[in-house]
């Protein structure tokens, strides 16, 4: 009887196989075009508007990236839910686990060559809406900020959170439809709402994975503030007052990559023990 | 040698309990058919094997490793059928036999050589077409093409034929006859009895989560055998004239002159029987009919006994 091989080689074979699967998808040229017609949008509809207007609107380019990339977190997260959402689902309800669970293969390995496609997946389309954004700037101011790598790093971390929090839904839940619906449900509505109360109760929002992804556009700002605040209707007591936070871009860093750590070793740990009872 | 061994193998869902105890153990090649109703605990018990299933309490070893415990090295020589499993739809026929053959450590030259090979052995559909546009029936050929890939010494199949047309099911079947005279250990449950006595030497009968039996099929059979000898007389016969006979144990009437009569089923049983026969009236004719394992299943399954 031949030796195993080691769990390395498995993850790789894990991972090119899975990437073939992902590339050879309607979700994937899906997923493109999504994010294509969104950044091409963007632009079509600056570019409607003139230079001039562009650049009073927002006098640096600095400015004008951060309010470009000011939807690539939806974007993000519908393009996370999709490639992890049912990426161990599809496994845990029979069908395709019952050929590749009864593999001599760890299940963690198969979780981490999943996951590495679907990062690298992910970072392919994700880098359409910055080349779109590097192609912009340039065109509108004639240079671009060196910020914008602090940004797409920024972006890189949010898309390895997000696609953790999706892989422990698609490992929580056996359908794989309801475990994309719940990810973008979760990522694209609950999360926003968690930094919302924070806000409108003065409390920074530093549980939520949406209040950390802000760091994707506030390292643009030349004068960054952590908290602001407004009141609104009258004397001090009697209206009320609005909170606004931004997190410091280690903060953002540092929350992005707790969400990821945490929901990847919840997602290894319910694949990983789950039953298939079919 | 290849080996499975279940130990007081116990599974339950809650308080329903799937399987009770199981214990067997098999180590050399063969092929040994579990059979039982729907329900029973096959599929539980294949289940438990590939570590798809955890134990409640007990053991299931493969080649001597836990199934649940090190599912990797239990799982390296086996190529498992359960329930049914299906290939990932983007990938192509050729490119899923290429990525089980990869995950066993196989190279390129050799999955090449066995994917070609099975093509012809299993008479697969066109390898380069993605696995979601095949039928059910090509799916599962290359299912069982993706198990048999690696070579594996252990065969652990949840009714192979399921699903197949009667000529698929013949493929499979010859394929399995082939493999069993290979030395491989085939477990196979199945609710065709025909095509187990044709497969396996060995039987094991489950239901309701416990093991009813098990032993070869020839010793199953004999030890149920009621063989039963069918006299024509020339002549209307008094049936207590022939139940007096000695050996007889039982006198089924057909019609005035035909009767069903179960003895022994021993040589000597039936000669005097067929003697005394000729005293109550001229036989004109006689056929005799043994057991055959379907008989044994469904007087096990409703609730029966071993002679």
């Amino acid at each position: 009887m031949a030796t195993t091989i080691g769990d390395l080689r498995q993850f790789r074979i894990a991972f090119l196989y899975q990437l073939r699967s992902y590339l050879r998808t309607w979700r994937f040229i899906g997923l493109l075009i999504f994010v294509l017609l969104i950044a091409s949008g963007l632009l079509a509809v600056q570019l409607h508007r003139g230079v001039d207007a562009v650049t009073a609107n927002n006098p640096t380019s600095s400015d004008y990236l951060a309010t470009y990339l000011s939807t690539l977190e939806d974007a993000v997260i519908v393009v996370a839910a999709f490639l992890g959402g049912d990426a161990l689902a599809v496994d845990l309800s029979g069908g395709p686990g019952y050929l590749m669970l009864t593999q001599p293969v760890r299940r963690g390995t198969l979780l981490a060559g999943r996951y590495v496609a679907a990062v690298v997946t992910g970072t392919a389309i994700g880098l359409v809406y910055y080349l779109f954004a590097a192609v912009a700037v340039q065109y509108f101011y004639g240079n671009i900020p060196s910020s914008i790598l602090l940004s797409l790093g920024a972006a890189l971390l949010f898309l390895l959170a997000v696609l953790a929090v999706a892989f422990f839904f698609s490992s929580f839940f056996r359908n794989a439809t309801v475990s994309i619906i719940a990810s973008i449900l979760i990522l694209l509505l609950g999360f926003p709402i968690l930094t919302s109360v924070g806000d409108l109760l003065g409390a920074e929002p530093w549980y939520s994975l949406d209040y950390g992804a802000q760091t994707i556009t506030t390292v643009f700002q030349s004068s960054f503030k952590h908290e602001s605040s407004m009141h609104i209707g009258g004397a001090r007591g009697v209206g009320i007052t609005l909170y606004s936070y931004s997190p410091y871009p280690w903060e953002g860093a540092v929350i992005m990559a707790v969400y990821l750590g945490v929901f990847l070793v919840l997602s290894y740990v319910l694949y990983r023990y789950k039953e298939v009872k079919g | 040698m290849p080996s499975i061994a279940a130990t007081n193998l116990t599974k339950r869902f809650g308080k329903f309990p799937a399987l009770e105890d199981a214990t067997f153990h098999y180590d050399r090649g063969g092929a040994i058919g579990y059979l039982g109703p729907n329900g029973a605990g096959k599929t539980t018990t294949l289940k438990l094997f590939t570590g798809l299933l955890r134990p409640t309490s007990g053991t299931a070893l493969v080649n001597g490793r836990d199934a649940a415990t090190d599912p990797k090295g239990a799982l390296w020589d086996v190529g498992s059928l359960v329930e049914t499993p299906e290939p990932y739809p983007a990938l192509t026929a050729r490119e899923t036999l290429a990525m089980i053959g990869e995950f066993h450590g196989l190279t390129s030259e050799e999955i090449r050589d066995r994917t070609d090979r099975y093509a012809r052995e299993l008479e697969l559909p066109p390898l380069d077409r993605k696995t979601a546009k095949l039928s059910k029936g090509q799916k599962q050929r290359i299912v069982i093409a993706g198990i048999l890939i690696a070579e594996p010494t252990v065969l652990l199949l949840d009714e192979p034929t399921s699903g197949l047309d009667p000529a698929e099911r013949v493929i499979i079947r010859n394929l399995l006859i082939r493999l069993k005279a290979q030395d491989r250990l085939i477990l196979m449950s199945s609710h065709l009895l025909q095509e187990v006595t044709e497969i396996c030497d060995q039987v094991i009968f489950i239901n309701n989560g416990r093991i009813l039996m098990q032993d070869t099929v020839e010793h199953i059979a004999d030890r149920f055998k009621v063989t039963s000898l069918e006299v024509e007389f020339a002549r209307p016969a008094d049936p207590g004239q022939i139940a007096a006979i000695a050996g007889v144990t039982r006198v089924q009437p057909v019609s005035p002159t035909r009767f069903r009569l179960d003895f022994d089923g021993s040589e000597e049983a039936r000669t005097r029987i067929l003697e005394s026969c000729q005293k109550v009236a001229p036989v004109t004719s006689f056929s005799s009919a043994s057991l055959t394992l379907e008989d044994a299943y469904m007087r096990l399954m409703q609730g029966g006994s071993a002679r």
